[in-house]
């Protein structure tokens, strides 16, 4: 039922090139660390993941490679913005922003919202969203679950607070056969000594 | 080239149509019932290829697993395929986008995207009568045998195999290159048209609802504000309005008579309503949701699920004017016997919104009440605190 032409295939093979020539790694050694106006604590090394088409206030750390786990830090994120500012799958509808009044119904909708249109996930679950203290405000968390396009099974969670209208979060996801799990203490550990730089 | 000739290589090369570099082969005779080709051809290289494909899509975590939605879809390939019927497979995948597909083995591919979008069994009798004529007149060996060069040949197969993707981009480029090896020529498209229209007046359908198809998806995508649409050749599909043009005229000799099955598709799909309408509603493409869920509205006004999701739709744009309108459809829903989950709780969270404490409270309450381990109960359960 859909229909291409060969043009499109072409410029999407560009694209494709383009996205995945210029990524990097740089190495982030345990120990205090500032990033996005946070000051992160990992007891163990990660390797930033330094995509130019990730936003300011993204900053991604990995053990394994992004598709195996992701530690996503989002630091300070202003009334008006997106979580993300990658092209959406169908290149069309712009991400629903981050409003400073929002509750975290609302933040944990927006995340859900962007993993199933940037990350093209088919299934989206989310569970136990309660209050949580991050960053030392009252902040919330949530455990996540999706599907993407590549049928791999990833979970997760994130933990999140607003402090003086802006959004600090840090998400960590992985495989759930076996990345998560084994990360998860460590991204626990980080996001429990998370703080805002100066504070 | 003498006149004759000539005008017998253009009728053949209906592919010649499309603007790509690929050349022309003549179509070829249609497929006979139960038949199989052998290994040694290329089209059976291609059907081997495709039954590998098929194989993964069977145990793949994203197919539905829904029995009775099958067997439901099955039978509506049966009555519509005829002498077909054994040599089609019906596959349900979980996929919001608005597509069907038939891989030259026979391998039925229906998303729930599109199955959300069907009023009435007639128009998914019209949508599987088409990929039946794509499959039958084996269209997608004529594409194949189009290709000019060993590296296009190649690309054809890799397209169509193309199994987990990577992250961002490269999905976007495997979901454009898997649509390719399928894309069909216009004159294709409408031969498929024709059949299916045929095979629908056969089994006893209503062939108008064959149009009606794309003119819920041309009203879906005029509804989508101008500045929030994408790219043209990133569009689902091209040509909606065009699709229902064709559609509308190819059956304006119909008798008019003919079985919608409205109640037999709602019974259906019902189990998987739920799932369908929070797959769309998470998208938030607002106003195309709306006019999905208005539509199907139109035939039952006070269905809970779809109620409660236009709610929804509503409660997340926050646009001027759309709290009013959140709160009107949740309270059609939360006055159903077993309210959807969704209903309670977004009066609750429309109304926080608004400042209103008390009927937030009491819609919280009652959603905590009424659903089985609400999965943010803990964080509403917070609001009741701070409301008082």
């Amino acid at each position: 039922m859909p229909r291409r032409t060969r043009p499109a295939l072409l410029l999407a093979a560009t694209l494709l090139l383009a996205l995945t020539g210029c990524a990097g790694f740089t190495m982030v050694p345990p120990g205090p660390t500032a990033t996005k106006g946070m000051q992160l604590t990992p007891g163990t090394a990660w390797n930033r993941f330094n995509n130019p088409r990730h936003p300011s206030h993204l900053d991604v750390w990995t053990q394994n490679g992004p598709i195996l786990d992701m530690l996503v830090v989002l630091g300070g994120l202003e009334d008006g913005r997106a979580l993300l500012n990658l092209e959406t799958d169908d290149g069309g509808t712009p991400l629903p922003v981050f409003r400073s009044t929002m509750t975290a119904t609302d933040i944990q909708s927006l995340f859900e919202t962007t993993v199933a249109r940037v990350r093209r996930a088919r299934t989206v679950d989310l569970f136990g969203l309660r209050p949580a203290p991050f960053v030392g405000e009252d902040g919330f968390r949530f455990e996540f679950a999706y599907l993407g396009a590549d049928e791999v099974d990833r979970r997760g969670i994130a933990v999140g607070a607003v402090r003086q209208g802006r959004l600090y979060m840090i998400a960590f996801e992985g495989t759930g056969l076996l990345h998560y799990p084994r990360g998860l203490p460590e991204a626990e550990r980080i996001i429990a000594g998370a703080r805002i730089a100066g504070s | 080239m003498s006149g004759p000739t000539r005008r017998r290589l253009l009728a053949g090369c209906g592919c010649c149509m499309v603007a790509s570099s690929f050349g022309c082969a003549p179509p070829e005779r249609p497929l006979i019932p139960g038949e199989r080709p052998t290994t040694a051809t290329d089209e059976g290289g291609l059907w081997a290829i495709m039954d590998r494909e098929e194989a993964r899509l069977a145990r793949s975590p994203l197919r539905v697993n829904d029995p009775g939605l099958e067997r439901y879809i099955s039978g509506i390939a049966c009555t519509v395929g005829g002498a077909y019927c054994r040599d089609v497979r019906v596959y349900v995948v979980r996929n919001a986008s608005f597509n069907a597909s038939m891989a030259p083995n026979g391998m039925l591919q229906v998303w729930t995207g599109l199955l959300l979008r069907t009023e009435n069994e007639a128009q998914l009798a019209a949508v599987i009568g088409h990929e039946l004529g794509h499959f039958v007149a084996r269209h997608s060996l004529t594409r194949m045998r189009t290709a000019r060069t060993v590296g296009d040949i190649a690309a054809f197969i890799a397209l169509g195999t193309a199994g987990a993707g990577v992250q961002g981009g490269p999905q976007a480029v495997q979901a454009i290159a898997i649509s390719a090896l399928f894309a069909y020529s216009r004159d294709q498209e409408r031969e498929a048209d024709t059949f299916g229209l045929a095979a629908m007046r056969q089994a006893g359908y209503a062939e108008s609802e064959a149009a009606a198809v794309w003119a819920g998806m041309a009203a879906e995508e005029r509804a989508e504000p101008a500045r929030d649409r994408g790219v043209p050749f990133l569009a689902t599909h091209p040509g909606a309005e065009e699709r229902e043009q064709t559609l509308r005229t190819l059956a304006a000799s119909a008798a008019g008579t003919g079985r919608m099955g409205e109640d037999t598709h709602q019974a259906a799909l019902a189990p998987l309503m739920p799932t369908m309408l929070a797959d769309e509603v998470r998208l938030r493409r607002p106003e195309r949701s709306l006019s999905v869920f208005q539509r199907l509205l139109a035939r039952q006004p006070n269905e809970p699920g779809l109620n409660a999701a236009t709610g929804e739709v509503y409660r997340l744009r926050a646009a001027l004017g759309d709290d009013e309108r959140a709160l009107a459809a949740f309270r059609i829903a939360a006055a159903a016997p077993r309210p959807p989950a969704t209903a309670w709780r977004g009066i609750g969270l429309v109304e926080q919104r608004r400042g209103q404490r008390a009927e937030a409270a009491a819609a919280f309450r009652r959603y905590l009440a009424t659903t089985p381990e609400p999965p943010d109960a803990a964080m509403i359960r917070s609001y009741l605190v701070e409301g008082t």
